[in-house]
Parts: C-alpha cells; structure tokens; sequence
C-alpha cells in the first residue's frame, strides 16, 4: 500500500516535470518563430543608394551634387546667414522612411566634424529648414556648434551635434536644407577651416 | 534512496527552467537591436576664412590730441592740422568682395563732453588727394558699436592673391555752438572697423 503511494507520487512528480519542460519548450518555439522574420532581415547590408530595409521598414537618404563651400568666410550675422542663397552656400539632403505595419522608428541628423577643421566650435553657426508644404521653415535656430558628450541612444556618435531628432511611425519623405557660416562675433586670425558631414542615424523603438 | 531521488528531480528541473529562461532571455536581447541605420554622407561641408589686416599709422604727429579746444566752425575743423590717419589693408584670395564699416566708439571718461557738442569727419585718400567721405556730422551713436562713419569693400575680381589698400583720416572738434561750460571737460573716440558678409 504504502509503495504504492509512494510509486504514485512520483509519477506526479515525474508529470509535473514534463510538463513544465513542455510548457517551455512551447514559449520557446513561439518566441523563435515570431521573432525570426525580422532577424533574418537584420544582416542586410547598405546598397549604393545608402538604403537598408527590414521588409517592415526602409530609410533611404540622398543629397545634392555638393556640399556647402566658402572661400574667404567672413564674421556674418544671423539674418544674413539664414539668407545665404548663392551657389555653395547651402546643403540639401532628403531622407525618405518607409515604414509598414505596426511599428515606428526614430532618426537623427547629426553633423560630425572633421578632425582636421581649425576654427573653434564656438564661431560656427548652424541652421536647419525642413520644406513644409512647399516652402523650407526653420527646424533648428542658429546655433552654435555644441556637440554631444556621449553616444546616443539613436547612435549619433560622441563628438557630434544633433541637429534634429524625428519619431515616425509611418512612411514619409523629408527635404532639410543645412546652412553653415562664422559667427557674427568669431574671431579667426589668418587662413583657417571647418568642415562637417552631415550623417543620419536611426533606430526602431 | 527517495530522498535522493526527489533532490535528483529537482535539480533537473530548476536547471530546465533555468537553461529555458536563458534561452528567452538571449532571444529578447538579440531582438532588441533588430534594425538600426547609419548612413555617412558622401559631401563635405566647409567654410575657410581668408584674411583681412587693419593697420594704424602710430606716429604720434597723426593723432587727435587738442588741449584748450574751443568752438570750431565745420570750415576750419575740415583743414585742422590735428587729425588721425588709419590704414585698411586686405589680403583677398580669388575673386571675392569683403565689406566693412567704419564706426567711432566713445570711450568714457569723466566729464566728458556731450554728445551733440562733437563733431566728426572722415576722408579718404583717392589718387594721392584727401576727399571727405563722410560731412561734418554731429556724434550720434545708433548702436552699442557706436556711430558708423562710413561702408565700404574690397573686392578682387581675379583668382589671384591680391592686397588692396585704403588711406583714411579723421578729425574732430567742438561744435561751433558748443556751449563754453564744456571747459575743463574732454572726449575721446576710438575708431573700429568690422568686416562682414
């Protein structure tokens, strides 16, 4: 009697144990199974037209045929250089999001300054438009080169300056159109440089 | 022999559920950096400054320094002997133009002068020959760089270096209807140019 009590106790025991590995074997499965779609998709690499797709989301990102350029830069105020309009004096960049389903994506425009650039951070001005229904309106004010401490959370690397931080969560395309001059109180003494490059960094959530 | 056998049981299964847990946890964390994008542009944004050099003649004969001022008309305050020559010198590097102004600047001082019991004139050397630039006018400052005497530039249209050079000359005096309680008082200027785009 008692060996058999005992006897049943373990096959309860036994049960038990197989069913809880059943039972996580069976989470396993289902978490593997929805989740593989996209990690399949995560060693995709950039094409030459700097796109990357997912197959639920895809940036693209072009620019004009060149990059700002002045010669001879002189100490210049805000008014006057929200208003550069002549040729190398402005940067137009377009990044296009392609999003499908339920999910959503952040990016950032972030200028990375190159190492080689001899004027200080603190004569340089930067100023953002977006083209809104047409016409290009401010995004970001004048300011001053202020670069970031530490990496962000999107990626924009230490040393860079955020200039705009977007949330989309469904496709779109963005026209920016960058400016750049020496600030109205810069005081530069002889022949001296400062160059960025305009990248874009983003990341799902 | 039960004992051990329950102790064997159960360390199999606190170890599945463990190897299980692992397991999901790696599977979230890879997950979480599913997508993420970098792109490097391909074009450069630069600006380089070029050069501009402002130089003053530092002879003590060319400098403004009148004692016992009295009331000056504007036609012998224009020929005074008692002037401040300047010289504005450019170094431009292809075809560029580099606007500046002239602005005088009081520097405070005690008892000083009023404003509107000075006058100030600009000349500018042109062909060997001083020719004013800027009338008598009375010292008014509009903004805190003071009054701006006169705009000019400097331009060079070619793609060579080139300096350019501009001769200037500045008076001042007391109104001739200065009031004579401006005795025993002084003023000074000093005179900044600004380039800009």
């Amino acid at each position: 009697m008692q060996e058999n009590n005992e006897s049943n106790q373990e096959l309860e025991k036994k049960t038990k144990s197989i069913l809880i590995s059943i039972l996580a074997v069976a989470i396993l499965v289902i978490s593997v199974i929805s989740l593989s779609f996209a990690t399949f998709q995560k060693e995709e690499k950039l094409d030459d037209s700097n796109s990357i797709s997912t197959g639920n989301i895809s940036m693209n990102y072009t620019e004009s045929v060149n990059g700002i350029s002045i010669n001879n830069a002189l100490p210049t105020s805000d008014e006057v250089g929200k208003a550069l309009k002549g040729k190398g004096e402005y940067f137009d960049f377009t990044i296009n999001s392609t999003i499908v389903g339920n999910v959503s994506l952040d990016y950032e425009i972030a200028a990375v300054k190159d190492k080689d650039s001899t004027i200080a951070d603190s004569s340089i001005k930067l100023y953002l438009e977006q083209q809104i229904s047409g016409s290009y309106e401010e995004v970001m004010a004048p300011t001053v080169f202020t670069p970031i401490s530490t990496k962000s959370k999107v990626g924009s690397p230490a040393g860079s300056m955020i200039l705009k931080t977007v949330k989309k969560d469904k496709t779109s395309s963005d026209n920016y159109r960058l400016r750049m001059w020496l600030s109205e109180n810069a005081a530069v003494d002889g022949a001296q440089s400062y160059t960025v490059k305009v990248n874009v960094y983003g990341k799902t959530h | 022999m039960g004992e051990k056998m329950k102790q064997k049981e159960t360390k199999q299964l606190l170890l599945s559920v463990f190897g299980v847990a692992l397991i999901i946890l790696a599977i979230t964390g890879f997950t979480y950096a599913i997508f993420t994008y970098t792109v490097t542009s391909s074009k450069t944004n630069q600006i380089r400054t070029g050069s501009i050099k402002m130089s003053y003649l530092e002879s003590n004969t060319n400098v403004i320094s009148i004692n016992n001022a009295m009331p000056t008309t504007d036609l012998v305050g224009k020929n005074q002997n008692d002037y401040f020559d300047f010289t504005l010198s450019a170094e431009i590097s292809g075809t560029s133009t580099i606007s500046y102004d002239i602005f005088a600047q009081q520097i405070e001082t005690e008892n000083s002068i009023d404003n509107n019991e000075i006058k100030v004139y600009l000349e500018k050397e042109e062909s060997g020959k001083y020719e004013a630039v800027m009338e008598p006018l009375v010292f008014s400052p509009t903004t805190d760089k003071g009054m701006l005497l006169y705009k000019d530039s400097f331009s060079n249209k070619t793609n060579s270096k080139v300096t350019k050079l501009e001769n200037y000359r500045f008076r001042m005096w007391i109104d001739e209807k200065s009031d004579v309680k401006t005795f025993s008082k002084n003023f000074k200027i000093k005179i900044n140019v600004y380039a800009n785009a």
